[in-house]
């Protein structure tokens, strides 16, 4: 698994006040300029690349949501009068060791991706903020506890954190998304108590706090709203990490659960020498399939970053 | 950018270093076939040294006692470093091995005699006699040092004080001269040859002075046991990677000529793959590999029958799970045949009762597959659709994977809630010992030597952990028939009794049986004298006789 994280020392700072400008710039006056977001949007707009990603990944997500009637077969049907029969007009892409539908398994399983991906990115983020805007916030030993918390997690490998959670806590769907998204929140919170280190000693920040407004709102109205912008860009980059543990984990037997479908679990399906030399719709379609989909993610990713803070494009 | 000398210089030698240490984590067997290759000059006229590689289907584990619970891995191991009285060749018949015949036993059935072989001597060179065997039955007939096969000798004399504590030793196990073993029964007990011939003899002159009760984890056993009476001596265990063994100067007919085996636990995926390379020489392989394997170059494949077979468990102190109709309706619902014809490619025959061979009737309930019998067996008997019930297995063998997947999804057609459940193996002994799976699917044993076998996993006396009886089925008069069985000398009237208790047993389903898979091995063309095995963890029974060519 590589590591996907955004570089999280210098541009901190800056990506925090270029942050902050969108926000005070968005709750500002309007004049006849466009506004940052309209902007941002715009840019992104301009990466084909990442409007290349987004268009394959609203088309997964049509395809997960309406999986019952785009798939002609049950996930679940065993047909044990044909096993491993290659694609044909019945079943498009063939059929695996008990004579599931490989398409249908295919399409389903696109759900679970999805589901997991991005319930643990979803899971990561919101824990990452709060711990981050509350370390940064409130300073002191709740931050050196808070901070030292993550940077412990984040000195373990991801993928043997959520394998000895799988482990301890019994493979399940709720279990996997707990534990992918317990290898991922640090990276969110340690981004989030940066753009809140940057945004508390602006001034008006300080003005907020001489007006009486008590952590909590400072917390809501200006923290996480300023950071928002680098939160989405993390959240959409942890998507194709936990889409690629779960693959991993299911693939390892510690994630999605037989005879439930995903694509990791496709592919543990078809490690044998005789699938692998004669038996492509196997494992060709899932290991494509997972390929694809991170590969978008990771567009939509750069192309949010660069459109949300232009003087990061191009490096990376 | 333009590097110095001193820079280039260190560049080279922490690539020289890195190189080293990926040469020093390599694997020294798998260098070529001559073994201990850091010698040097090996085209010297000296003959070279042979290395097989094998698979293990399981990581051992480390724990090489005839007093350890069998775990398949490390009964491979003991079979090479090993010896015992008598063997199981591939038809299931008893054959002696350190005996000289099979053994006599006495009209009242009740003395067995066995002769031993004159002259053998252990591994280290110390001889070997009948007090090494006295010593080995009483370690495994005492409980006391962690023996699950205690129960097996419960007729011998003597042995019930052994197992209450008020004797050391049972007075039944005698060696009335250095070259004669003798075992004195209560009462007649014609299976205790079938079940106890083949029990791995220990050496005294080692172990002597160990307490009985550290027995199970003193070194000996689960470090280094390199004293032995098989074709091989334990060298060492690399965990995870390797066992090693090499060939016993000392073995009872001679040197073996295969001077060296490494024995490799890796999943059976792998392990074919490594036969393709050459890595691997001997892998037990999956029916879905067959044509594959067979398609390889210079790749052998043979197979033999099992002895024992595929069932899932039923835990019937579960309430939901009592009512024997909720069982046979398994039956019918699940498509056996067709999961042996399909998913097996015929490599297996069907079950239908655990009794094997001469003592299984012809004429028994097939429990073809019929899910509207299912569906009247389950409206009869009030089954609650919404019970759902939970399967528990090991994952990773290819078959019982896709039996698991088949199994679920047939139940649910006929309105039997199954969920799957796979877990690690500690995982599953924490149930067992809870009692609290429903259905365990599993497999193995033999139980086509010895009919008696068949009492341990379905006897009221036996349920676990007394004995193999996963189900806690418990029939009365099954019991009694296949003790009477065991107690009969007239071989005619005990096999018919032991039909009688297979009838019972087969109405009643104490088990889901699913089928007996043959053991398909494949093997390189350069090892000669191979004979296919059906058991599983014996497929070096008749090592002595093989040879590996450059």
């Amino acid at each position: 698994m590589s590591d996907l994280r955004p570089s999280l020392d210098t541009p901190d700072v800056a990506a925090a006040e270029v942050a902050v400008a969108v926000d005070a710039a968005g709750g500002g006056p309007r004049s006849g300029r466009r506004s940052p977001r309209a902007m941002a949007a715009r840019r992104f707009r301009r990466n084909r690349v990442a409007v290349g990603g987004a268009i394959f990944l609203v088309l997964i997500l049509v395809v997960a949501v309406f999986a019952p009637l785009i798939a002609n077969h049950s996930p679940y049907a065993v047909d044990l009068g044909a096993i491993r029969q290659p694609p044909s007009g019945d079943h498009w892409l063939g059929t695996d060791a008990s004579g599931r539908d490989v398409f249908a398994r295919l399409v389903y399983a696109a759900r679970v991706s999805l589901l997991v991906g991005v319930a643990a990115a979803l899971l990561a983020v919101v824990v990452g903020t709060l711990v981050g805007a509350v370390a940064g916030l409130f300073g002191g030993w709740i931050d050196t506890l808070l901070m030292r918390t993550a940077d412990m997690m984040l000195s373990f490998p991801n993928i043997v954190v959520v394998i000895v959670l799988a482990g301890l806590l019994g493979p399940s769907i709720p279990i996997l998304v707990i534990a992918i998204a317990a290898a991922e929140w640090p990276t969110a919170a340690r981004l989030v108590r940066g753009v809140t280190l940057a945004v508390r000693e602006r001034e008006y920040l300080h003005a907020a706090r001489v007006a009486g407004a008590s952590r909590g709102w400072l917390l809501r109205k200006h923290i996480v709203p300023a950071a928002m912008g680098q939160i989405v860009v993390v959240g959409t980059i942890s998507v194709a990490g936990a889409i690629l543990s779960e693959a991993v984990l299911s693939f390892l037997g510690l994630g999605v659960q037989p005879p439930q479908a995903s694509w990791g679990n496709m592919l543990n399906d078809a490690q044998s020498l005789t699938v692998i030399q004669s038996m492509p719709w196997l494992w060709l379609p899932p290991g494509l399939a997972i390929a694809a989909t991170v590969l978008s993610v990771n567009f939509v990713g750069d192309g949010l970053r660069d459109a949300v803070d232009p003087r990061q494009s191009g490096r990376s | 950018m333009r590097r110095s000398r001193a820079q280039r210089a260190a560049l080279i030698s922490a690539g020289l270093s890195l190189v080293l240490a990926l040469a020093a984590c390599s694997d020294p067997s798998q260098d070529d076939d001559t073994g201990t290759s850091d010698e040097g000059t090996s085209d010297g006229g000296a003959a070279e040294d042979t290395a097989l590689n094998a698979y293990l289907y399981q990581a051992p584990n480390s724990n090489w006692s005839p007093m350890a619970p069998a775990h398949g891995p490390d009964v491979i191991v003991m079979n090479l470093i090993y010896d015992s009285l008598l063997g199981v060749n591939p038809d299931y018949q008893l054959y002696p091995r350190l005996a000289t015949g099979l053994p006599e036993v006495s009209e009242d059935g009740l003395t067995i005699t066995y002769t031993l072989q004159e002259g053998l001597t252990w591994s280290d060179g110390e001889p070997f006699t009948a007090e090494d065997v006295v010593f080995t039955y009483n370690m495994v007939a005492n409980p006391a040092t962690g023996s699950p096969s205690a129960g097996k000798f419960a007729d011998v004399e003597g042995a019930a004080e052994v197992t209450a504590g008020t004797a050391d030793t049972v007075s039944g196990f005698t060696a009335p001269d250095e070259h004669t073993f003798q075992i004195t029964l209560t009462k007649p007990n014609l299976g205790i040859v079938g079940l106890t011939g083949n029990i791995f003899i220990i050496p005294q002159h080692v172990l002597a002075d160990v307490p009985v009760d550290e027995m199970d984890t003193t070194d000996f056993f689960t470090k280094s046991p390199n004293v032995g009476l098989g074709p091989y001596v334990f060298e060492e265990y690399q965990t995870d990677q390797y066992v090693h063994l090499v060939k016993n100067p000392n073995f009872r007919e001679g040197e073996v000529d295969i001077d060296e085996i490494y024995l490799r636990p890796v999943t059976s995926d792998v392990a074919t793959a490594q036969l393709g390379t050459g890595e691997m020489d001997l892998v037990q392989i999956s029916p879905a590999d067959l044509s594959t394997v067979e398609a390889l170059d210079g790749i052998e494949v043979a197979s033999a029958p099992g002895a024992g077979f595929i069932r899932t468990s039923v835990n019937e102190l579960k309430p939901y799970l009592k009512d024997v109709r909720l069982r046979q309706a398994m039956l019918y619902a699940i498509d056996r045949q067709q999961l042996i014809d399909e998913a097996l490619g015929g490599h297996a025959q069907p079950v239908n009762a655990s009794f094997m061979k001469d003592a299984l009737p012809d004429d028994l309930e097939t429990y073809e597959y019929n899910p509207d019998k299912a569906r009247e067996l389950l409206a009869e008997m009030n089954w609650d659709p919404n019970q759902v019930i939970q399967l528990t297995w090991i994952p990773g063998q290819r078959d019982r994977d896709t039996a698991a997947t088949v199994i679920e999804a047939q139940l649910n057609e006929v309105g039997i809630k199954l969920e799957l459940n796979q877990v690690q193996p500690g995982e599953l002994t924490d149930m067992m010992n809870a009692q609290s799976y429903d259905m365990t699917l599993y497999g193995g044993g033999n139980y086509a030597t010895e009919p008696f076998a068949v009492y341990p996993i379905d006897s009221c006396n036996t349920h676990y952990p007394n004995g193999a009886n996963l189900s806690f089925w418990c029939n009365e008069e099954f019991d009694r028939l296949v003790q009477e069985a065991n107690q009969t000398v007239d071989e005619a009237a005990r096999y018919d009794l032991y039909r009688q208790a297979a009838v019972i047993e087969n109405a009643e389903v104490p088990m889901i049986w699913l089928y007996n898979p043959d053991t398909i091995w494949a093997h390189t063309d350069r090892i000669q004298g191979f004979e296919p095995m059906g058991d599983q963890t014996n497929p070096f029974w008749n090592v002595q006789e093989w040879s590996l060519d450059g």
